[in-house]
């Protein structure tokens, strides 16, 4: 039995219909991760399994119990908020103490569960301050120990890292993984960025327009994506349109060659995904797809060059390239054969 | 946090019960007065004495005069404060000198306040002293009992009210919006004309509205420096019901007044929201 | 060179210009505040300013006149009950407006508001009309209503605008931990509105303790709260024992507008007056 059973979830506001009959299983000790841009309705899933969006149709159950008429208060869960939501006038101490209070815990058990707790995110030193005192990243530290207290059986976290600078939003992207695996409690966290999804997540669930687009690990995902919307939305991807011939062969819209594909069925406007670190400057391998274009732009980004190539069909295509050295001898305007291997490239049909 | 119903309609309920009893009704009852008399009939007379008699609407239009210069007085006056305590000084203990300056007034009862006015307006106050000293007159000017001394004392009572209205705008501003200004190539001045100025119109309105309400009503203070001659609306009511003991007439006038206040203050925000690009709600 | 001095001094101008007419106006509010504290330490018979010498003669008179120490208490036993009246009904009010997704809560809002535009006078007025009707025409408890009505605005508007501020993610994350929407109100909601109750009730403290105009109508010249007896007095002579009651007034006024800034604030306070 999964912890978390969420089956046929509806929500509108309005004309609006925010959740179109989300089902997702969630299975104990699990790291999930909730992706998807703004508006996809991430966000009201997360706040219907805390309690705080009253659902139209369908169950939410954890731990095999309904949801339906149970208060946020009284659901075996708990949340660390998008701005943190600490209590400003009081003590991280007592921030981090307001929920076992809640649930009569005896004054020696509060300092048994706030003091480990405070630890756990290396913030027992800070127990005495106010919220205001403290930076982004110890505050969202403090949320987070805070949530912890109750021992919910789900932690939800809810863009939990946004606010905070690129450096110290990889360095606690590490730091919560540790602690799932230290806690061994189930994590479901809601995020836009596809990075932070594949670095901390077991499990990524796509959402798209209120709906799921796809469930599957990181890797899944990436190489086999379900659709163009997941394709595009996670990492760097080429999506070239393609057309069937007569004979069913597949070809580049705009282009002569045929492609080494089958055109699936029923699709009426399938796409080729070709990522960009699968192509290389050349002849094609043995069996492959080879392109004509013209070299219009190099861009050296650090650890790797990116190359942008316009073919004749006036297709624009990104090539990646590990490194600063290779084919450096090209300058723009050049006129490059770039190619790839047979099974590098999917037909994606949605 | 939600709120049931139920206790929606206690909370709330109670609250407007009292409003309707101990405020509604009563403005009910001074509305039904003002179209009664003596024997309890229902009767336009009041009405007809009020608007058929020159000297109410000379009164009338003297309560609008003397609230129109505190008006224009305490703007001119209470920009330039609120301007400095909320944009040029930086010092907090000398901004909460200011507020306290400011507030001392508004926490201080009229009557003391005009109090303080007679002593310097009297013949021998301060005001008449200064200007025998500076040799602007030769004598000792009648000052009490004047339309001036009339002004001056309303300008006192209402300019708090102006400046925490501006001030509270200006406060709120964004300073990067004046620095792109400078950074634009305006000038101060024309920072201020075209940046400061627009944006503090909301200010602006609020405290004008607030002015002006306030002084068409003002009772205490017109009393005290007029020397007790009925000259503003206010008087005139208060002398019907406790001098006259006609609280019929005194209900028409205080209708009238209302009236004439509310019109006022409407075509006030009509004006402003007809001008393109402004928010006349305060 | 020379012009951009010649600008420089231009742009410092202004604020200098603006720091002295602004200093000139507060000294203008000062003034009479001033000059009734200083006529009441006159050892003159009649009112003197300058004040010849130093005396708190006047001080202990008006002490020792019982009529007006009666008059103080009675204002203040007016000021301190409706305020506590306006409490108890501003702060459900504004409360069930804000949070309680009622049609048309806007527009009771501003019924609530209105009294504040509305001339006091008649407020007072009117109830003096319905007090008569019901049968407690000028007495304490009239202008205790009175009162009511014209403070109650004072302490919805500031509970209303520290409601708006409100996160309500912080009343999310406290039902998030466990609490009920009771306790959740208690331990989260009220402690962080606070201030701005606070600050409502002390200026509706003030408004009912400075009123002239309601109580004038509701008041026999036996019971006068001090701002009315001092206005009855003031009418036909002034002398420093009226000033040395004037005087006492200040003082509270400072006093009260200390206890503002060191509870509230008082640039906060400033943004949410009338």
């Amino acid at each position: 039995m999964p912890l978390i059973a969420i089956d046929r979830v509806t929500k509108s506001y309005g004309s609006l219909q925010v959740l179109k009959g989300v089902s997702l299983d969630i299975e104990e000790g699990e790291f999930v991760a909730l992706l998807g841009p703004s508006g996809c309705g991430k966000t009201t899933l997360l706040r219907a399994i805390a309690g705080f969006v009253d659902i139209d149709t369908g169950t939410i159950a954890i731990g095999g119990h309904s949801m339906a008429n149970e208060p946020p208060n009284r659901r075996p869960v708990n949340m660390v908020f998008q701005n943190y939501a600490l209590f400003p006038h009081l003590t991280v101490r007592d921030n981090v103490a307001f929920g076992p209070r809640r649930n009569g815990v005896d004054k020696a058990g509060i300092a048994a569960i706030v003091d480990p707790a405070l630890e756990t995110v290396g913030m027992a030193a800070y127990a005495d301050r106010l919220p205001a005192q403290l930076s982004g990243g110890q505050q969202q530290r403090v949320a987070l120990a805070r949530a912890i207290a109750n021992k919910p059986k789900v932690l939800l976290l809810d863009e939990p890292l946004g606010a905070l600078d690129l450096k110290l939003r990889k360095r606690m992207q590490m730091e919560l993984k540790h602690l799932h695996q230290k806690l061994g409690i189930t994590f479901l966290f809601v995020t836009h960025d596809q990075e932070e999804a594949l670095v901390m997540a077991d499990r990524i669930v796509v959402m798209q327009d209120g709906g799921i687009a796809q469930i599957g690990t990181g890797e899944d995902i990436y190489a086999r994506p379900a659709n163009r919307y997941v394709a595009d939305f996670i990492g760097e991807a080429n999506l070239l349109p393609l057309e069937a011939s007569a004979d069913g062969a597949l070809r580049i819209v705009g282009e002569t060659e045929l492609l080494p594909y089958l055109a699936p069925d029923g699709a009426s406007a399938p796409t080729l995904l070709i990522r960009p670190e699968e192509i290389r400057i050349g002849a094609a391998p043995d069996g492959g797809v080879g392109l004509s274009g013209t070299l219009t732009d190099r861009v050296f980004i650090g650890n790797a060059t990116r190359l942008f190539v316009r073919t004749a069909s006036g297709q624009s295509i990104v090539i990646q390239q590990a490194g600063a050295g290779p084919n450096d001898a090209l300058r723009t305007g050049a006129q490059v054969r770039i190619g790839w291997a047979r099974e590098a490239a999917r037909v994606l049909t949605g | 946090m939600h709120i049931n119903r139920f206790w929606a309609a206690i909370l709330l309920g109670i609250p407007l019960i009292y409003l309707v009893v101990f405020f509604i009704t009563p403005l009910g009852m001074v509305v039904v007065d003002s179209f009664s008399n003596r024997e309890g009939e229902l009767t336009l007379e009041n009405y007809a004495l009020v608007l058929g008699d020159s000297y109410y609407w000379r009164v009338l239009g003297y309560t609008f005069w003397i609230a129109l210069v505190t008006c224009v007085a305490t703007l001119i006056l209470g920009y330039p404060l609120a301007y400095y305590m909320s944009l040029i000084e930086r010092r907090r203990a000398v901004r909460r000198l200011c507020f306290i300056l400011i507030l001392m007034p508004l926490f201080t009862s009229n009557i003391v306040r005009s109090f303080g006015w007679i002593v310097l307006l009297g013949r021998e106050g301060l005001v008449n002293e200064t200007l025998m000293w500076l040799g602007i007159v030769d004598r000792p000017l009648r000052l009490l009992s004047t339309e001036i001394a009339i002004i001056i004392g309303m300008i006192y009572v209402m300019l708090p009210f102006m400046v925490l209205a501006i001030a509270s705008v200006l406060q709120n501003m964004n300073g990067a919006l004046r620095e792109a200004a400078r950074d634009l190539g305006a000038t101060a001045f024309s920072t201020f004309l075209k940046v400061t100025l627009p944006l503090s119109a909301p200010g602006i309105v609020a405290g004008t509205l607030i002015v002006f309400t306030l002084s068409i009503s003002s009772y205490v203070t017109p009393r005290i420096m007029s020397g007790g001659r009925s000259v503003v609306s206010s008087m005139l009511i208060y002398d019907q019901f406790m001098l006259v003991f006609n609280p019929y007439l005194g209900s028409a006038i205080a209708v009238v007044l209302l009236v004439a206040s509310f019109a006022l203050i409407v075509a006030y925000t009509l004006l402003l929201e007809r001008r393109p690009g402004r928010r006349a709600s305060p | 060179m020379n012009r951009r001095r010649l600008n420089r001094a231009r742009d410092a101008a202004g604020p200098l210009l603006i720091s002295i007419i602004a200093w000139a106006v507060l000294v203008y509010l000062v003034l009479p505040l001033a000059v009734v504290i200083a006529i009441s330490f006159t050892t003159t018979e009649y009112l003197a300013f300058p004040p010849v010498g130093f005396t708190l003669n006047w001080y202990q008179r008006f002490l020792a006149d019982p009529s007006y120490v009666d008059a103080i208490l009675l204002s203040g036993r007016l000021a301190f009950g409706s305020t506590l009246i306006g409490f108890l009904l501003g702060v459900p009010a504004a409360l069930v407006l804000k949070r309680g997704r009622l049609p048309g809560a806007q527009m009771l809002g501003n019924l609530f508001l209105s009294p504040l535009i509305l001339p006091a006078i008649i407020i007072g007025v009117g109830v003096l009309q319905i007090s008569g009707t019901l049968g407690f025409a000028r007495s304490f408890e009239a202008m205790l209503v009175g009162h009511v009505v014209i403070i109650l605005p004072y302490i919805v508007r500031t509970t209303l605008a520290s409601l708006e501020g409100f996160d309500t993610s912080l009343e999310e994350a406290a039902q998030d931990l466990g609490a009920s929407g009771f306790s959740t109100f208690f331990l989260v909601t009220l402690p962080l509105i606070k201030p701005g109750i606070i600050a409502g009730c002390l200026f509706g403290l003030i408004m009912s303790w400075i009123d002239v105009e309601v109580s004038i109508f509701n008041t026999v010249i036996a019971q006068s709260p001090i701002p009315v007896k001092v206005f009855n007095y003031v009418q036909y002579s002034v002398d420093p024992m009226i000033a040395a009651v004037s005087a006492g007034t200040i003082y509270i006024a400072l006093i009260l507008v200390l206890l503002l800034d060191r509870l509230v604030g008082l640039d906060k306070v400033a943004g949410q007056q009338k």
